[in-house]
């Protein structure tokens, strides 16, 4: 059996290496808790674990994640699912190279209506989707064929779906769509579609919005919630020498400077950085039973494990493992 | 009487939330207890003295010499009086201001006087991006008061401005006045790519843009306006009024892609 945790290179226990990160975290004074792709169990586990500690919440991919909800939340948006788009869409543009192709056969719902599919890419995508809202509203304007067929399209269209990914276009390209999506509206049926951030971001969001009122780049330091997009951004933070005690949860962990503290909880085989303390995790939703962000329906679902287990800890128990320790050493000092 | 005056005794350990330092919050405030104030942002305790030496002075005229990039939220929420900073600081300065006056002589960071309602800001340096614009989460950006940046400012600036007059006498990093709802943008130097983006309503003044092709050039102006901000705004800066009295500038409405109310009055157009 291999080993589950290793502190400084060297195989440890898992109690061990438990207790070493609740040790440097207690004593860190701005510590990080970051990466956070998990399942929602994990995500409240990683919430509780912050506000005990005063520590910073950033998920992996929330610069991704933060352009949709910051639309969302600043102007709002209509958006729909990819199992109704699938089931009822007549029109479907595809912007930028992520969002994947639909069928394009005849929309199970209203069979009797042809399906068109576009994909939008290439340069100057942030004036294009200008042009093609300005087209749409009648405004008299030079455009390209492709941008005329598709408002043509999207007109003539009873229920159409406008698919993005924020890692393509910018937030101002985001916040044009979601526009142009409304002004469709008054005419006909038109829903975006975003495509979810990686590592259930969707997901965690969530979780930590029902746990604190906002969602990640998250801050307890000052013992009440703080929501800074800018300042709790974990990149920023390692870079700028900010924190001095990170714990990264899941994959693709960042290499942190000389003297900066770096723990990971990540499945076998993950990217863990320069971390001196690492532990194996299960993965949510493969090897242990998960509550993850299903974008097929838009909404959190139940997913039993495929390949279940019982040597490996799901991230959550190890966090209140972890919690557990910090509220010991923080009683006794 | 002298001003009320901090000197920074070393850079800060940490991020500073300076939003206590503003002379609503220390009228009537004895030194000993100005010096416990905190203003640490992280679990490490830090107060107003273990990062400043104070000199006794009046409340209403603070002075904060020595800057730091990390000392946030100066001047936010103020609504009477001075602050100088002679040197740099760094987000949120001027967040939510409502009154008085803040002198920065250095650099300011990012979301500079977003949510400003009153008052005037000035920064002798540059200024980051999102220069007042909304703060996180916020439906909408500064909604009175006047900014003079006498550097450049980042992306973004006066992104959703809904009241108030923004000047910058170098240039814009790029989208400026994007989603501008209404108010006053003047860059007296280049504006950034994308001039204007999603903007709805309001003005937009530079010597140098490329307007995007969702506006439409309606000619040039000679309004009385024109003349009357010159005049308004001589005092706060010379090159802004220059700009804003001087030749006929070149106007384009937009964004056509909504609303299409805003307009962008340039010098050189290109």
């Amino acid at each position: 059996m291999t080993a589950e945790a290793w502190i400084a290179g060297r195989e440890a226990t898992r109690g061990a290496a438990i207790a070493a990160i609740a040790r440097r975290l207690v004593a860190s004074a701005n510590p990080l808790v970051a990466g956070l792709a998990t399942d929602i169990a994990g995500a409240e586990a990683a919430h509780d674990l912050a506000q005990r500690l005063g520590a910073v919440l950033d998920h992996r991919h929330s610069p991704a994640a933060l352009a949709d909800l910051a639309v969302m939340r600043e102007s709002g948006w209509l958006v729909t699912t990819p199992m109704e788009a699938r089931a009822m869409a007549d029109c479907v543009v595809l912007v930028g190279t992520t969002p994947p192709d639909l069928p394009h056969s005849p929309p199970p719902f209203a069979p009797e209506r042809a399906r068109r599919v576009f994909r939008l890419a290439g340069e100057d995508m942030m004036l294009r989707l200008g042009l093609l809202r300005a087209m749409l509203a009648g405004r008299r304007i030079a455009a390209d064929a492709d941008l005329t067929t598709i408002a043509q399209a999207l007109r003539a269209a009873r229920y159409a779906v406008i698919c993005w990914s924020a890692a393509d276009i910018s937030p101002l390209a985001i916040e044009m769509l979601c526009r142009l999506i409304e002004d469709l509206n008054d005419t006909t049926r038109c829903f975006g579609l975003p495509t979810p951030a990686p590592g259930n971001a969707a997901g965690v969001a969530q979780a930590l919005a029902w746990k604190s009122g906002f969602p990640f780049r998250l801050g307890y330091a000052r013992g009440r919630a703080e929501h800074d997009p800018w300042r709790f951004d974990a990149a920023r933070m390692i870079a700028a020498h900010e924190t001095d005690g990170v714990l990264w949860i899941g994959d693709e962990a960042p290499s942190v400077p000389a003297g900066m503290f770096l723990a990971v909880l990540a499945p076998e085989g993950s990217d863990t950085g320069n971390a001196e303390i690492v532990i194996s995790t299960a993965t949510p939703g493969r090897d242990a039973d998960a509550i993850l962000f299903d974008p097929m329906i838009g909404a959190l679902r139940f997913q039993r494990a495929a390949v279940p287990q019982n040597t490996l800890s799901p991230p959550a128990a190890i966090l209140e493992a972890i919690a557990a320790l910090c509220d010991q050493t923080v009683a006794t000092c | 009487m002298s001003a009320l005056r901090f000197q920074l005794r070393a850079p800060p350990p940490q991020r500073l939330d300076c939003s206590a330092l503003t002379p609503d919050r220390l009228r009537g405030v004895s030194l000993a207890e100005i010096a416990r104030l905190p203003l640490q942002t992280t679990r490490a305790a830090l107060s107003v003295g273990d990062v400043f030496t104070i000199a006794a002075g009046d409340a209403g005229d603070i002075v904060i010499a020595g800057g730091s990039p990390l000392m946030d939220d100066i001047g936010a929420g103020m609504t009477a009086g001075t602050i100088t900073i002679e040197g740099e600081v760094g987000i949120r300065a001027g967040h939510g201001m409502r009154g008085g006056r803040l002198r920065i002589t250095g650099n300011a960071g990012p979301y500079a006087a977003t949510g400003l309602l009153g008052g005037e800001i000035e920064i002798g340096g540059d200024a980051g991006d999102f220069l007042g614009a909304p703060g996180a989460g916020e439906p909408a950006g500064m909604a009175g008061g006047v900014v003079v940046v006498r550097g450049s400012a980042g992306a973004r600036a006066a992104d959703r401005l809904r009241r108030g007059v923004i000047v910058i006498e170098g240039d814009s990093g790029d989208t400026p006045a994007s989603r501008m709802l209404a108010g006053t943008l003047v860059i007296c130097g280049r504006a950034g790519a994308a001039p204007g983006y999603l903007m709805r309503r309001g003005t937009m003044f530079a010597q140098h843009a490329t307007p995007l092709a969702t506006f439409s050039a309606t000619g040039s102006v000679d309004h009385v306006f024109r003349a009357l901000l010159a005049r308004a705004l001589a005092p706060l800066s010379a090159k802004a009024a220059t700009l804003i009295g001087g030749a006929a500038l070149a106007r384009f409405s937009g964004d056509l892609a909504g609303l299409g109310k805003g307009e962008l009055l340039i010098a050189a157009a290109a």
